[in-house]
């Protein structure tokens, strides 16, 4: 049962990802940093730290939205090679800020959610 | 439509992925497995990138694994989770996390990239041999 909610909550979280990260990027065409990924990973940490402040008790529930959701909808894996396409564009400075926004941002977002609902 | 049920398979698959390795992973204070999906799906994100940037394009397949096995694979949100959970008692092996994840997650994401790249050139330089 577990599993079968992590495979809809992660196929959700990922399909979510998807639409939100395109509609963000073709808004913010002129910018030189992929900025959709960015504000997905932010809300996506926002949005487990809430989570997490709640308690709740279910340990299934807690993995189909934690693990499952929140896991798939925010990436690791686009954010490395996206670093890696600015770097490779030489685009040093725009790489760092990119490294830098997504660590505090996320990190941040976390601790806050998490907090406000403690 | 077709697109995003790529999508969603690959994430789901991802997820559930991510999630046996959870329960196999078991390690001390350092939170490895996290770790240990991040540094692999940014390879495996890397390789089809430089693929893709060489060999034919392949939208759905692309989503599939790309979009949807690898972003669901790897994640920020249980990442900042453990990072923010370390700092409450442990911050140098917060930072330790912190770095590792990143460092790994950068270089092995460069070595997919080129591994990538190499396997297209290979293949299309076949693809030339035969015809």
């Amino acid at each position: 049962m577990t599993l079968a909610g992590i495979f809809i909550g992660g196929g959700l979280g990922a399909m979510l990802r998807f639409w939100l990260g395109n509609v963000i990027t073709a808004k913010t065409k002129g910018l030189s940093l992929p900025i959709g990924i960015l504000t997905v990973n932010i809300l996506g940490a926002l949005g487990l730290g809430i989570f997490t402040g709640l308690h709740v008790a279910n340990a299934s529930v807690s993995l189909i939205i934690g693990t499952g959701f929140f896991g798939a909808f925010t990436t690791f894996s686009t954010f490395s090679v996206e670093t890696i396409q600015l770097l490779m564009a030489k685009r040093v400075k725009e790489s760092i800020l990119y490294i830098v926004l997504t660590l505090c941002g996320s990190l941040f977002a976390f601790w806050c959610g998490w907090t406000i609902t403690i | 439509m077709k697109i995003y049920s790529a999508v969603f398979i690959g994430g789901a698959l991802g997820a559930c992925l991510r999630y046996g390795l959870n329960l196999w992973i078991h390690t001390g204070q350092f939170p490895a497995a996290t770790w240990l999906e991040n540094a692999a799906g940014s390879l495996l994100l890397g390789i089809l990138t430089g693929f893709f940037m060489i060999g034919a394009k392949r939208p759905l397949l692309s989503a599939f694994l790309g979009t949807g096995f690898c972003g669901g694979f790897t994640t920020m949100s249980t990442f900042s989770k453990e990072t923010v959970m370390l700092l409450q008692g442990q911050p140098s092996l917060a930072l330790l996390y912190v770095a590792a994840s990143l460092i790994s997650g950068i270089i092995f994401a460069l070595i997919g990239v080129f591994v990538g790249r190499r396997i297209a050139g290979i293949q299309q330089r076949k693809g030339l041999q035969e015809k």
